[in-house]
């Protein structure tokens, strides 16, 4: 643990047993919670007085957790919040406020409401009749502007998302409006269908500056994977041949798709040149649900960790994940040198951990954190940014060149791979193309547990570092958007929405005349499809 | 959406602000809860309410609809209306766009 992180981190998520604000599921009233250690897991405990009590798992591992929790962050502030709120009934008083402590590390900027699936569980996609929120380009680029505005840390990465928000015609046209308002890095968040079917898609998209492709993919079967089981190794391919990435999103459920944790990461690296990363989003809970029914579904951040450790045979283990904000060091670090505030996840240690995995040329696969001394070289990072106060870059450069060896295991390193030179152009040469070396040879694997009413910490909330811009000028946190949808949301894009007649009389289509339908037969018989789920690797098998 | 503004297509050409000093708020998450409360209001753009301040500030689409609903959903708390006027739409969504240059 760092000096910086020993100081900041009683600021928040106090030692076990602490209190903290959470709301009642049932009527959204803000009440005060206990987080507590029982039986090595971490619990929310909270009584409404008109609904009752809750227990909810928090996190279902004390020792991860009290390991996280060292890790715990300065916030940084915006200097120019989109409210003047004080933020004093967080969370019912986004915008960003004045109270806000993360700056904004990527904006999701919602392109339609609309969807080319309809799956059951979920009420956000526009049905038949219902309205439809498409914002304009012009608005889309309003936001993108509010965005790029931010002050100290002008947000630089969005994603597009929906619905579906390849059902939009002018996608391209959107990347394209995020590049010129200066937004370095443009994702899609999609299913991927019409990637599948349209190779020019993905290829646009890319030729107008967006890299990656942020694809739902919650397993390796058809049963746990129905949404795009079928369709996902021709967008693979599709995204392989344009040179897109691909970051797989699996919604993790207990007892639906967690006993193919491995197989996903298996999935992954079987495809590493084209998948960059994995994100684990552990199931979030939203709508009425009976005790009964959360436990047979809920899982935590440690339990997805403890699947992956089970199912690669110990490949990769529970140690080598660090939370989000384990990197502030070396923020630090980068805006010592450069004297320029720099992108900081102050993000809450609770919302999520991550790993890297890297391929030697030899085949070989290590983890990063298994041939480097992480904690020494955060360290290291956070002593150096102090001592450049006063002192040349060059001076500092040297040194930190010097000395980032001590911190690299090079016997244990993989085979082609130098992390000592990488670090060095990222950290001291700033050159941010030396991280490609990186994601050519290795994939991330995180989890981000996004809340609910039964687990919902306003302390998590406000270091949210994920948020919506909306077209109304506001920037609202992830939890607070979707976990109280009726004040964000729904509530603003039924007032920028058009009814649906409407949307089709301007637009010449019937929405439902976008729903995809599945013929399973011949995409099972193309040989995309068998390569990818078949002919496979196992990387984990003893 | 009719209006056409300067970020765009916006839902409304003017809103009505209004102000109520407050009798009978508890305490600070009784406020934040009656807020939660106003902010479900279709009508309701914006809402906000001081504990400290004893007040409720809200912006609204209709105040003719939504002044009577606001005053339902707060019982028991009495309000008194100390303040009303009203502003463009456009000139509330500039503020959260930092005044960025129009599009």
């Amino acid at each position: 643990m760092t000096k910086s992180q020993k100081t900041e981190s009683k600021k928040y998520g106090d030692s076990l047993p602490h209190t903290t604000t959470s709301l009642c599921p049932e009527c959204k009233r803000p009440i005060e919670a206990h987080v507590f250690a029982k039986d090595g897991i971490v619990w929310m405990k909270k009584t409404c007085p008109e609904h009752g009590e809750y227990v909810e798992k928090y996190w279902e591992d004390v020792e991860l957790y009290e390991r996280a929790r060292k890790y715990a962050s300065s916030p940084v502030f915006q200097k120019n919040p989109n409210l003047e709120s004080t933020g004093a009934n967080c969370p019912y008083d986004c915008g960003i406020c004045t109270r806000h402590k993360s700056h904004t590390a990527l904006a999701n900027i919602v392109a339609t409401n609309r969807c080319d699936l309809s799956c059951w569980y979920c009420f956000f996609y526009a049905k038949e009749g219902q309205p439809v929120y498409e914002p304009t380009l012009e608005q889309i680029r309003a936001m993108a502007k509010n965005l790029a505005s931010e002050k100290p840390v002008p947000c630089k990465a969005v994603q597009i998302t929906g619905g579906e928000p390849t059902m939009r015609e002018d996608l391209v046209d959107m990347v394209k409006i995020m590049k010129e308002e200066g937004i370095d890095h443009v994702q899609i968040n999609t299913d991927a269908i019409n990637f599948a079917f349209k190779p020019e898609l993905p290829a646009a998209l890319r030729e107008a500056g967006s890299n990656t492709v942020y694809m739902s993919f919650d397993g390796v079967s058809k049963k746990s994977n129905p949404k795009n089981h079928w369709e996902a190794p021709y967008a693979i391919e599709n995204c392989r041949k344009c040179g897109m990435g691909i970051v797989l999103v699996p919604t993790m459920i207990k007892g639906i798709n967690d006993h193919e944790t491995g197989d996903i990461v298996n999935f992954g690296l079987n495809n590493l040149d084209v998948i960059k990363g994995i994100n684990f989003q552990p199931v979030s809970l939203v709508g009425r649900m009976p005790q009964k029914e959360r436990d047979a579904q809920r899982i935590t951040i440690p339990k997805v960790i403890a699947n992956i450790e089970e199912q690669t045979n110990g490949v990769i283990t529970k140690d080598d994940f660090f939370p989000v904000p384990s990197v502030a060091p070396i923020t630090d670090f980068v805006e010592a040198i450069t004297g320029k505030p720099q992108y900081t996840l102050s993000t809450h240690f609770a919302c999520g951990m991550a790993t890297y995995i890297i391929k030697g040329d030899d085949g070989k696969l290590v983890t990063l954190p298994s041939f480097v001394d992480v904690d020494g070289l955060l360290e290291y990072l956070e002593e150096m940014a102090e001592e450049r106060r006063g002192k040349s870059k060059v001076w500092t450069g040297i040194k930190v060149y010097r000395n980032l060896g001590k911190f690299i295991e090079k016997d244990k390193q993989p085979e082609g791979f130098s992390l000592n030179k990488l670090l060095f152009n990222a950290l001291v040469k700033h050159n941010y193309h030396a991280i490609g070396e990186l994601h050519r040879k290795s994939m991330f694997i995180g989890m981000m547990h996004f809340q609910d009413p039964y687990n919902y910490d306003v302390e998590r909330v406000e270091r949210c570092c994920i948020h919506y811009a909306m077209p109304d000028g506001r920037i609202i946190p992830f939890c607070a958007f979707n976990v109280l949808p009726e004040i964000y949301r729904d509530k603003v894009q039924a007032q920028y929405a058009i009814p649906a007649e409407e949307w089709e009389k301007q637009t010449g289509k019937k929405i439902l005349d976008g729903k995809y339908k599945r013929k399973p037969a011949p995409l099972e018989a193309g040989d995309v499809y068998k390569k990818a789920y078949l002919d496979i690797k196992d990387n984990f098998k003893l | 959406m009719t209006h056409k503004g300067r970020y765009g297509t916006e839902p409304f050409e003017k809103v009505t602000i209004e102000e109520f000093s407050l009798n009978g708020l508890e305490s600070a998450s009784h406020a934040a809860f009656l807020q939660y409360k106003v902010l479900l209001i279709p009508e309701v753009v914006r809402a906000n309410i001081s504990f400290p301040q004893k007040k409720l500030k809200v912006i609204v689409s209709d105040p003719s609809v939504a002044t009577k609903k606001i005053l339902a959903e707060i019982k028991p708390v009495r309000a008194t209306l100390t303040e009303k006027g009203s502003i463009d739409y456009d000139t509330l969504v500039a503020q959260g766009f930092h005044d960025v240059k129009s599009c």
